[in-house]
């Protein structure tokens, strides 16, 4: 009886100084979560509200052809930004780690300062960037590189390229942080045993840094899922992805149940795969949540 | 035996820093050759010269006859046992040995043979599967000198392989080394700061300091005849006394004045001529003690008082004071030569020494 209640006695002010954190998960977080899943279930009435009866029918309306044609294209796009993530900031951060010890948080704040500044306002620099006028599309043309008939924005290549410009920071921080732990005595004892530099890299480097780059993949790629303003703004009419989708569903349609069921979807698709390899890669999760607020990310 | 690895002339700056200045040597088949010295004294960057790491500024590499100067360290038949074992930690014990036999393309069921062969070499049989990290520092020694043994070097480098082990398990690595060495007859070049290690070890030392080499020689050799303060300092213990040559008594031998001791004959190895200042050097435990004078006309001798004593087991090392001198001696005791009664704090000694065990050496660098 005795440690029993001992045990109480302290599980009491531990509970108490965590109620207000769930609580605010609870109301901000899984309760709208749980909503949007409601309301799939839910039609939408002609006058922009949701209806009281339920209904399967938003469900199967969304899984129709030119849905999943945005979804599919929302994925790939979300994977080869990541992979083109992975390919820039896998050097960046392997050149960065071996750079001496004094210089290399300045490298790492060049990388993180064009963050402080508002995201919006970084997109439309591109916009301007990108510009049939601008001054890119001008330069490339006089020096023939690309085709009269090419443009730079509004494409789905201007998607790409500007989000993959929002995210590498968020994939150079986390390979960094693990190359810096890195041995680099691997690669020469590699080198001594044989192996071709390019061998020891992708022998010895990549498996040493494999959770930073598993963490790298998890912070871009989830946002590059759900993301809306760039394709918006940069993307055209071709470049419209799932997240616009669901913007105009719930804001210019007022069909809230669809926008809804939309969500739901996305939210599944990302969720499950991503819940079932944190579980077993406990780790991770701490990684993302202490990179992005270490950057000091505007982003969301 | 013939020399088949040769530094000639070796350079290197780091900067401004002159880490690597001159350093020439030759390395004889078989050989276990250690490169002995303080931390910084360059010792490391000649190995990683040797194993294509750095580039020297200057001078070349000689390999079986071959200029591996310009050979990147994968087209070296060169292994490094690395100083903290840098065994891959996400492959097993196995996987970490089979790395080279795979990298160069060796057939499967060779490599598989090849590490089966080198684990019993090292006796771990049974940690095959294990990875780095779960086993012992020994036992991760042990797997990084397999991994580089399995590419049948023609050369295999160590650096300081035993520094982070425990002195039991340094002493037992040590035997362990040996008798690899035995077992495979691969020439060993050995970089340590212990000397001990590089005493019981090498067949001929290397003696560096600031960048370069003072002595090459065998260990009998470097402890028994120093060729300079340096080395007759970091190697054992020693006094040093100023001292003058006063003339030569024949070829071999001189009269030394040894500043208020008394002028002595010792043994003349560097040929210095009369006049010349010197540093004499006699090491603890060529000195004898007496309780009186002895009369032998062979030694040399003078009179001291003791001012502190130090047992330590197998020996006793004696502190004692003769004029301005402090000079430190030590003394075996087997009770059979204990014609005397042992000496105590503030006794007055006679301190003797035999003219052949004293090193002089002189006052001016030969570099």
């Amino acid at each position: 009886m005795n440690t029993m209640n001992h045990k109480s006695d302290k599980k009491l002010p531990e509970l108490l100084s965590t109620a207000p954190s769930y609580l605010w998960l609870f109301v901000f977080f899984l309760l709208p979560s749980l909503l949007v899943f409601a309301i799939a279930f839910k039609s939408a009435d002609s006058s922009g509200g949701i209806s009281d009866s339920w209904t399967l029918s938003t469900i199967s309306n969304v899984l129709r052809q030119d849905y999943i044609i945005v979804l599919w294209r929302t994925i790939w796009v979300s994977v080869v930004v990541t992979a083109l993530c992975l390919l820039l900031s896998i050097p960046v951060a392997y050149w960065i780690a071996q750079q001496p010890k004094k210089y290399r948080y300045w490298y790492l704040l060049l990388i993180i300062i064009p963050l402080w500044t508002n995201f919006l306002i970084r997109i439309f620099a591109w916009r301007t960037l990108l510009h049939p006028e601008g001054f890119l599309r001008t330069a490339l043309l006089w020096l023939g590189v690309i085709p009269d008939d090419m443009f730079l924005l509004n494409n789905m290549g201007a998607v790409i390229t500007v989000t993959v410009y929002t995210c590498l920071p968020f994939a150079i921080l986390p390979i960094f942080a693990a190359a810096e732990k890195f041995n680099f005595a691997l690669l020469e004892a590699a080198r001594d045993l044989g192996a071709s530099r390019f061998k020891a890299f992708y022998a010895i480097f990549l498996p040493g840094i494999k959770r930073g780059i598993l963490t790298a993949i998890l912070v871009v790629f989830i946002p590059a899922m759900g993301s809306y303003a760039i394709p918006d703004l940069v993307g055209g009419v071709d470049g419209e992805l799932l997240g616009n989708k669901i913007a105009l569903r719930a804001s210019a349609n007022r069909n809230l149940p669809e926008a809804a069921a939309l969500a739901a979807m996305l939210s599944i698709i990302i969720t499950v795969p991503v819940l079932a390899f944190m579980l077993k890669h406990k780790r991770l999760l701490r990684n993302i949540i202490s990179i992005r607020r270490s950057a000091g990310d505007s982003t969301k | 035996m013939s020399d088949f690895f040769e530094l000639k002339n070796i350079e290197k700056y780091f900067g401004d820093h002159h880490v690597v200045k001159d350093v020439s040597f030759q390395v004889k088949r078989g050989e276990v050759f250690s490169l002995l010295g303080p931390s910084g004294c360059g010792k490391t960057t000649i190995l990683r010269i040797a194993g294509g790491f750095e580039d020297p500024n200057g001078g070349k590499i000689f390999l079986d006859g071959v200029d591996i100067t310009d050979k990147s360290p994968n087209k070296r038949k060169i292994n490094t046992v690395f100083q903290n074992y840098a065994l891959f930690p996400h492959m097993t014990v196995e996987d970490n040995i089979a790395f080279g036999p795979r990298t160069a393309g060796l057939e499967e069921s060779q490599v598989q043979k090849k590490v089966a062969e080198m684990l019993k070499i090292i006796r771990l049989e049974n940690l095959g599967d294990r990875r780095p990290d779960t086993i012992s520092g020994g036992q991760k020694q042990r797997v990084a000198i397999a991994r580089a043994l399995i590419n049948n070097p023609k050369l295999l480098l160590l650096d300081e392989p035993l520094a982070a082990l425990d002195l039991k398990l340094r002493q037992y690595m040590l035997l362990e080394l040996d008798r690899i060495h035995d077992e495979v007859g691969t020439t060993f070049i050995y970089v340590t700061h212990d000397q001990g290690e590089a005493m019981s070890l090498s067949d001929r030392i290397a003696v560096m300091n600031n960048g370069r080499i003072e002595q090459i020689g065998t260990p009998a050799e470097i402890y028994e005849n120093p060729h300079t303060k340096f080395v007759a300092s970091f190697i054992g213990d020693t006094n040093f006394f100023d001292g003058r040559i006063t003339e030569k008594i024949d070829g071999e031998y001189c009269k030394v004045d040894m500043f208020g001791l008394g002028e002595f004959p010792a043994y003349n190895e560097h040929k210095l001529p009369a006049g010349a200042d010197i540093t004499i050097s006699i090491r603890p435990e060529k000195f004898r003690v007496f309780d009186k004078k002895p009369e032998n006309e062979n030694l040399n001798m003078f009179e001291a008082q003791i001012i502190d004593i130090v047992y330590q087991g197998a020996q006793t090392r004696y502190w004692v004071k003769a004029k301005e001198h402090r000079i430190n001696l030590v003394t075996q005791h087997n009770r059979c030569y204990l014609d005397y009664k042992q000496p105590t704090w503030n006794d007055k000694i006679w301190v003797a020494w035999h003219r052949d065990d004293v090193m002089t050496l002189p006052n001016a660098n030969p570099h």
